[in-house]
C-alpha cells in the first residue's frame, strides 16, 4: 500500500525546517518561500499549521492541467509534475485549494513529489508533525491523544 | 555570487532619509565571520569615543550570521550592536526569532542605522524594495500592538523588529523585540533605536541563500542535527521539554538563584513547588514552539493561564531569566504572575533583568525602611507585591510617577535615591544581572570581564555547571574547570569561553544548540571552536582551518575590548560591585564564598591567557597585531591608550 503524507497541527512548533530542507533538496539552495509546503504561523495565538500537498485522490491540479503534465506515481502515490510536458501555464496552481504549488521567478511550476518516496520534510521534522505513513494507521496516534484529553490523563 | 552570506549591508541614514546598499566585503567575513563579529568591526570603525550613545552619530548595527537561514542546526539569531546608553560602553544584545533568516532571504546580512528621523518612522524591507515610512500611528503602541498593526498593513508573511513604550521613552535598558516574543534585551539597544525615532523594522524575504558546497554542508548539518535531535537524543528531548525553566531547578541546587534581591541563593521547598517547571508544564504550557528556523530543539513554550486574576492570558516562553528577575528576585511565588510579567516586559520592550534588579532594589530598600511612602508617592513595595510590580513596570516604561526612578537603570536609580542604596546593587560596568555568581568563580570572573557589563552569556562556562571534569581534562589538561566552586583554572577558561561565545554569536547561532546541549548530553566529547570550521567553509566557500576560526573568536573579543579601552576602561573596570563581591554566599555548595576573595588572581590569570598587560588589563600591541588587528593597535597607540 502506498503511503500518504499527513500533517499533525498539534505537534507543529513552527520551526519551518520542513520548508527549508524541502527547498534545499529540490533547488540546492535555501528558499523556504519555494518549499512545497507552507507553515502558516499565527504567533499571537501560538498556532502553526503546516499546509502540505495532500496528493489528493482526485487531484485538482491533475484535473486542471491542459497539457497532461501531471501524473500519479503508482509506487509512491505522488501526484507529480512531468517537467518535460509542463508548459508553465499555472492552471494547476490556480486550481489547487491549498496554495502549495509554487512558481519560480523564472516561471517554472514546482510541486511536491514526495522526494521519490523518502520525503525530506518528514526526515527534517524532529517533532513528528509531518509523517509519511500507511493510510489506515495515519490518524491512530491522534485518537490516542484525544482519548488522553477526554479522560484527563496522558 | 555570495555563499552563506546574503552579501549586502543595508545602510539607513534617517537624518537624510536615505537607504543605500553596500556589498559585504568578503574579507570581513573571513576575519569577523558575521552577525556580532562584523557588527563589532563596523562599530569600532564608525563610532569613536566622542560619539554620545543617544546622539544621531551613534550606530544601531543589526546583523545575521552566515549560517542563519540554512539547515545548519544552530538556530538563527540576530545580534544588535551599539554604544550602550545604559553603561556608556560597548553594548550588544542577541535575540532569536525568524527575523534574521528573513532578512537574509530578503538579501541582507547587516543593517547599519545612523542619524535620527525628524518624526517617528519605520523601515519596510520588502525584498529588494526598502523604504522609510511614517510611524506616527504606531508610536505609543506596545510591541504586540505594533506587530499586529504592521501585519494588518503589510501582510502576515512579514517579521517585525520593534520597540515598545520603553524604547520610545528612552528607558536606558529598552530592548528590541523580534517577532513579538524574542528579545535582544541587553544594554539598551531599544533605547538607541528610540533615540533615532525608529519604531520598527518590518521585513519580507522570499529570496534564496546559496551555499558553496551543498553536499558537504548537508553531511555536516545532518551529523550536527543528530546530537540535538529530540528523536535521537534523550538529553536534547529533556531540555526541549522544559526549556530554560529547567535552570530554576539546577540553579536552586547549585545555589545561584537570586532570592529577594540577592539575599538568598536558593528557594524554600514550598516556593520551589509553587513555581516548579513541572507545574508550569502541567498547568500552563500548551505546546512547544520554535524560536527560529534551523533549530531542531524547540525549547520555547506557548502557555495559557487557566484561572485566577490573569485567567485567559497567553504568551510565549517563559525563560529562566524572567522566572528569576521578575519572580524569585522579587519574592513572587505566583507562577501565573511571573508569566504575566514575561508578557508585560515584552510588551513594554525592556530588559527583564535590569527591570527586575531595579524593582528588587526598591523592595529591599522598603524592607529596610530606607525608603517609605514619602519616597514612593504612597505606593507600598513589599516583597512579592504583584500590583506594585505591575505599576512600577508601567511607570518605568513611560517615565511616569515614582517608577521613573528606575528608567535610567538600577545603578543610576541607587545614585538618585542616595542613602547608600548602591550597596544593595550587584553590577559590573553599570549593568546588573540576577544570576548569583558568588559561589562560582568562573561565572563571577565572566561577569567582571564581560565587555557589556554583568552578564552570563559573554563567557558562558558550561563545563563547571555541568561538572564535566572530563571535558576540562581534555581541553585544559586538568579537571578543575569542571569543579564549579573552585577558582582553579577559571581565568584561562574564561578566555576560552569568551572566544567561543563570540564565534557562536558571529555565526548567528544559539549557544544552547551544539555548545551547551552537546556538552551536556554527549558523554564522549564537547564541541569545540575548530569543529565549526568545516561547516563554515562548506557554507561560505571561505576556507578556514580550525585554528583560524578559533582565532576569529579571539579577534572579535579583542575588538570589543579595544572599543572599551578607547573609552578609557581598564583593569579597574573589570570587577564586580555589591554583595557578589563582599558578602558571604548564604547557603548552598558555595556557602561562605565571595568574589573579592578570589577575583584578583583570576584576573591576572585571565589577562595572561589573553596576552594582555596584567597591570592595566589592556590588550597589548603585540596581541592585537598577532590577531590581525594592526589598524586597531595603531588607533589605540595614536590615542595613547596603549
Amino acid at each position: 500500500m502506498a503511503k500518504i503524507l499527513v500533517a499533525d497541527h498539534n505537534k507543529c512548533t513552527g520551526c519551518r525546517d520542513c520548508e527549508l530542507w524541502c527547498s534545499f533538496f529540490h533547488l540546492k539552495k535555501f528558499q523556504p518561500s519555494l518549499g512545497f509546503m507552507t507553515v502558516v504561523s499565527t504567533i499571537e495565538k501560538g498556532q502553526y499549521v503546516p499546509v502540505i500537498c495532500h496528493h489528493c485522490k482526485d487531484p485538482w491540479c491533475l484535473n486542471a492541467c491542459p497539457a497532461d503534465a501531471i501524473e500519479r506515481d503508482q509506487k509512491t502515490n505522488a501526484v507529480k509534475i512531468i517537467a518535460d510536458k509542463c508548459t508553465g501555464c499555472r492552471a494547476c496552481a490556480d486550481a489547487c485549494p491549498f496554495g502549495v504549488i509554487k512558481v519560480t521567478d523564472a516561471g517554472d511550476v514546482l510541486k511536491c513529489d514526495l522526494c521519490s518516496g523518502d520525503p525530506e520534510c518528514v526526515k527534517a521534522c524532529t517533532r513528528l508533525a509531518v509523517n509519511y505513513v500507511e493510510p489506515a494507521a495515519a490518524y491512530t496516534e491522534k485518537a490516542v491523544a484525544a482519548a488522553g484529553r477526554i479522560r484527563g490523563a496522558q | 555570487m555570495s555563499y552563506g552570506w546574503a552579501g549586502q549591508i543595508l545602510r539607513v541614514n534617517l537624518t537624510e532619509r536615505k537607504v543605500t546598499k553596500e556589498p559585504l566585503p568578503r574579507d570581513w567575513g573571513a576575519r569577523f565571520i558575521g552577525a556580532a563579529g562584523i557588527n563589532d568591526w563596523i562599530l569600532y570603525n564608525e563610532v569613536g569615543p566622542e560619539v554620545d550613545p543617544l546622539s544621531p552619530e551613534n550606530r544601531l548595527i543589526i546583523g545575521a550570521g552566515p549560517l542563519n537561514g540554512t539547515i545548519v542546526p544552530i538556530g538563527s539569531r540576530t545580534s544588535v550592536t551599539t554604544r550602550s546608553p545604559l553603561t556608556g560602553n560597548f553594548g550588544d544584545a542577541n535575540g532569536g526569532g525568524f527575523w534574521s533568516s528573513t532578512l537574509k532571504y530578503a538579501g541582507y546580512d547587516h543593517i547599519v542605522v545612523q542619524g535620527k528621523a525628524d518624526k517617528p518612522v519605520y523601515l519596510w524591507i520588502d525584498d529588494e524594495d526598502v523604504v522609510i515610512r511614517d510611524a506616527s500611528r504606531l508610536w505609543g503602541k506596545d510591541v504586540f500592538e505594533t506587530d499586529d498593526l504592521l501585519k494588518a498593513e503589510l501582510g502576515r508573511d512579514i517579521q517585525t523588529a520593534a520597540i515598545g513604550p520603553a524604547g520610545e521613552n528612552l528607558v536606558r535598558y529598552a530592548n528590541i523585540m523580534f517577532d513579538r516574543y524574542r528579545a535582544a534585551a541587553k544594554t539598551g539597544v531599544g533605547c538607541v533605536m528610540g533615540s533615532k525615532n525608529l519604531k520598527a523594522i518590518a521585513v519580507r524575504g522570499t529570496g534564496a541563500i546559496e551555499v558553496a558546497d551543498p553536499d558537504k554542508l548537508r553531511k555536516y548539518a545532518e551529523a550536527m542535527r543528530d546530537s540535538l535531535d529530540i528523536r535521537k537524543s534523550k538529553g536534547a528531548a529533556a531540555f526541549a521539554k522544559y526549556g530554560t525553566t529547567t535552570l530554576v531547578l539546577s540553579y536552586n541546587a547549585d545555589g545561584c538563584l537570586s532570592v529577594n534581591n540577592y539575599q538568598g541563593v536558593d528557594l524554600d521547598p514550598q516556593w520551589l513547588e509553587d513555581i516548579h517547571p513541572d507545574k508550569f508544564l502541567a498547568k500552563y504550557a500548551q505546546r512547544n514552539t520554535s524560536c527560529s528556523v534551523n533549530c531542531p530543539t524547540h525549547c520555547c513554550h506557548w502557555w495559557r493561564i487557566p484561572d485566577g486574576r490573569f485567567a485567559g492570558e497567553a504568551g510565549a516562553k517563559p525563560e529562566y531569566i524572567v522566572m528569576d528577575a521578575m519572580g524569585i528576585h522579587l519574592g513572587v511565588r505566583d507562577l501565573s504572575a511571573i508569566l504575566h510579567f514575561q508578557n508585560l516586559v515584552n510588551r513594554m520592550g525592556m530588559d527583564a533583568s535590569e527591570m527586575g534588579t531595579g524593582i528588587g532594589l526598591l523592595m529591599e530598600l522598603w524592607q529596610r525602611g530606607v525608603i517609605t511612602g514619602a519616597d514612593t508617592g504612597g505606593m507600598t513595595v513589599p516583597w512579592g507585591d504583584v500590583d506594585a510590580i505591575e505599576t512600577l513596570v508601567q511607570q518605568t516604561a513611560r517615565r511616569q510617577g515614582f517608577g521613573q526612578v528606575l528608567s535610567d537603570g538600577t545603578v543610576k536609580a541607587a545614585d538618585k535615591i542616595g542613602r547608600d542604596a548602591i550597596k544593595y546593587v550587584c553590577h559590573s560596568k553599570g549593568m546588573t544581572e540576577v544570576e548569583d555568581v558568588r559561589a562560582y568563580p568562573g561565572w563571577a570572573l565572566a561577569y567582571a570581564i564581560s565587555t557589556r557589563g554583568a552578564d552570563h552569556l559573554k563567557a558562558h562556562n558550561q563545563i563547571d555547571k555541568q561538572s564535566r571534569k572530563d571535558i576540562s581534562q581534555a581541553i585544559f589538561g586538568a579537571p578543575d574547570v569542571g569543579i564549579g566552586n573552585s577558582p582553579s583554572l577559571k581565568g584561562k577558561s574564561a578566555a576560552y569561553h569568551e572566544d567561543f561565545e563570540a564565534l557562536s554569536n558571529s555565526l548567528g547561532g544559539c549557544m544552547f544548540n551544539w555548545l551547551s546541549l552537546s556538552l551536556k548530553y554527549n558523554p564522549k566529547q564537547a564541541v569545540q571552536m575548530p569543529d565549526y570550521a568545516p561547516v563554515f567553509s562548506a557554507a561560505t566557500g571561505v576556507e578556514l582551518t580550525g585554528e583560524e576560526i578559533s582565532r576569529c573568536g579571539e579577534r572579535i573579543v579583542l575588538l570589543e575590548k579595544a572599543f572599551n579601552a578607547r573609552l578609557g576602561l581598564t583593569r579597574k573596570d573589570d570587577t564586580l560591585h555589591g554583595r557578589w563581591m563582599n558578602e558571604l554566599c548564604p547557603s548552598g555548595t558555595g556557602k561562605g564564598m565571595k568574589a573579592e576573595d578570589y577575583l584578583e588572581p583570576l584576573l591576572d590569570e585571565y589577562y595572561t591567557a589573553r596576552g594582555f598587560d596584567v597591570k592595566t588589563g589592556l590588550p597589548t600591541r603585540a596581541t592585537l597585531a598577532k590577531a590581525g588587528l594592526e589598524s586597531v593597535a595603531a588607533d589605540l597607540e595614536k590615542r595613547g591608550v596603549i
